[in-house]
């Protein structure tokens, strides 16, 4: 753990609400970009930080100093979002800045536009099974490490790494033509 | 390596790809794999423009006041969760005292009506002053947040008005009120009570 949270969250689990309100100040934003990447939606993806705060608020006494607070929480948060998905069945997406989105080096008769390939980067991603999604989500993205992941989700270090390569796999597949 | 694993082994490293000397041997001697994990690499680009989402300022201030409340409401639970009883242990302790005075004071003979025509209790305390020392019981519950300290109500009058409250009315109704009871003053409910009751 971050030397910097450590000592919040023992701060925190003495009864400062100071060092919550750091603890959820220095990890917003990447339960954040998780939430929101999961779900496609900057609302639901606001509520699902608020509730995984929460249920850390809840169960700060029941976490151990061992692992590192923001896998806790990266835990916390993975559990409410596939959740989430299960209750309602919605889209998800990567959102696609485009700004630097290097250009086709030629024009090709078929050749697609900028946007086109974020829409269909973007539904190729939010395609991908929830599971799936979320190890590919904290691996490329929040650039967990495969053993941290594994931790997080409880489940084997080589069950996370297969479930990556078939997400890899199904995103190359789909998106065959984008190039 | 096979061309097969080799490339699940791509896939797997996709985003963190570093080239070995085995892997470059492969990639070296088979195009296949060569074009494969160029591929790859075009896929890793696209897909890493992406915007890192973030909160935007209101949205963070929106969030920590939902989480404020909600932390406010779940801290101050238990402690409503007494207010709350208390305060309908005030209102029942009334409703019941006001009860047993007309009952008594129905009841030809009892000197009951004495003792509130003179304003004192057989034990020499007024009932005014009996209730009040029931309602200053309960009042100072309601008052600490936080801890259930009642001090007993050492009056044999004040007891006997439970007490026969109690046996009249049944007390499974009263739970509040009994709530705001001591120890002591719950043996001497129950020692007035008759097998079978509630409690
Ligand atoms: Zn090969």
């Amino acid at each position: 753990m971050e030397s910097n949270d450590r000592e919040l969250v023992i701060r925190a689990q003495s009864g400062d609400r100071t060092a919550f309100d750091q603890l959820v100040k220095f990890n917003k934003d990447k339960m954040f970009a998780l939430t929101y990447r999961m779900t496609g939606d900057r609302e639901t993806a606001l509520d699902l930080v608020q509730d995984t705060f929460m249920a850390a608020f809840r169960e700060l006494q029941s976490f151990r100093a061992e692992a590192d607070f923001s896998s806790w929480l990266y835990r916390i948060a993975s559990n409410k979002t596939l959740n989430f998905l299960k209750r309602r069945k919605i889209m998800s997406f990567i959102p696609l800045g485009g700004k630097n989105m290097p250009e086709p080096a030629y024009e090709m008769p078929d050749s697609i536009t900028a946007s086109e390939m974020n829409r269909r980067l973007t539904k190729a991603v939010a395609a991908l099974p929830p599971k799936q999604k979320l190890i590919f989500n904290l691996r490329f993205f929040e650039q967990l490490p495969f053993g941290e992941i594994a931790q997080i989700l409880k489940k084997g270090e080589s069950t996370v790494k297969t479930n990556y390569q078939k997400a890899v796999e199904k995103l190359r597949e789909s998106l065959k033509d984008l190039r | 390596m096979r061309c097969e694993e080799f490339r699940k082994e791509l896939e797997i490293q996709f985003g963190t790809v570093k080239l070995g000397a085995a892997k470059k041997e492969h990639l070296a001697g088979c195009p296949e794999c060569a074009e494969f994990y160029q591929q790859l690499q075009i896929l890793e680009e696209k897909i890493l423009v992406a915007e890192k989402p973030v909160m935007t300022a209101d949205e963070f201030a929106r969030m920590q006041l939902g989480l404020d409340e909600e932390i406010s409401r779940y801290q101050s639970r238990g402690n409503r969760f007494f207010r709350f009883s208390f305060r309908y242990g005030a209102t029942f302790a009334a409703a019941a005292l006001l009860i047993l005075l007309a009952y008594f004071g129905r009841l030809p003979g009892h000197n009951i009506n004495e003792i509130y025509n003179t304003g004192n209790t057989s034990s020499g305390i007024s009932i005014d002053s009996a209730i009040n020392e029931i309602f200053a019981v309960i009042n100072d519950s309601d008052s600490q947040s936080d801890t259930v300290s009642v001090q007993a109500i050492d009056d044999p009058y004040v007891k006997m008005v439970i007490g026969n409250y109690a046996e009249s009315y049944g007390i499974g109704a009263d739970e509040a009120l009994l709530g705001g009871l001591s120890d002591e003053e719950m043996n001497y409910l129950k020692s007035k009570l008759k097998a079978g009751d509630i409690l």
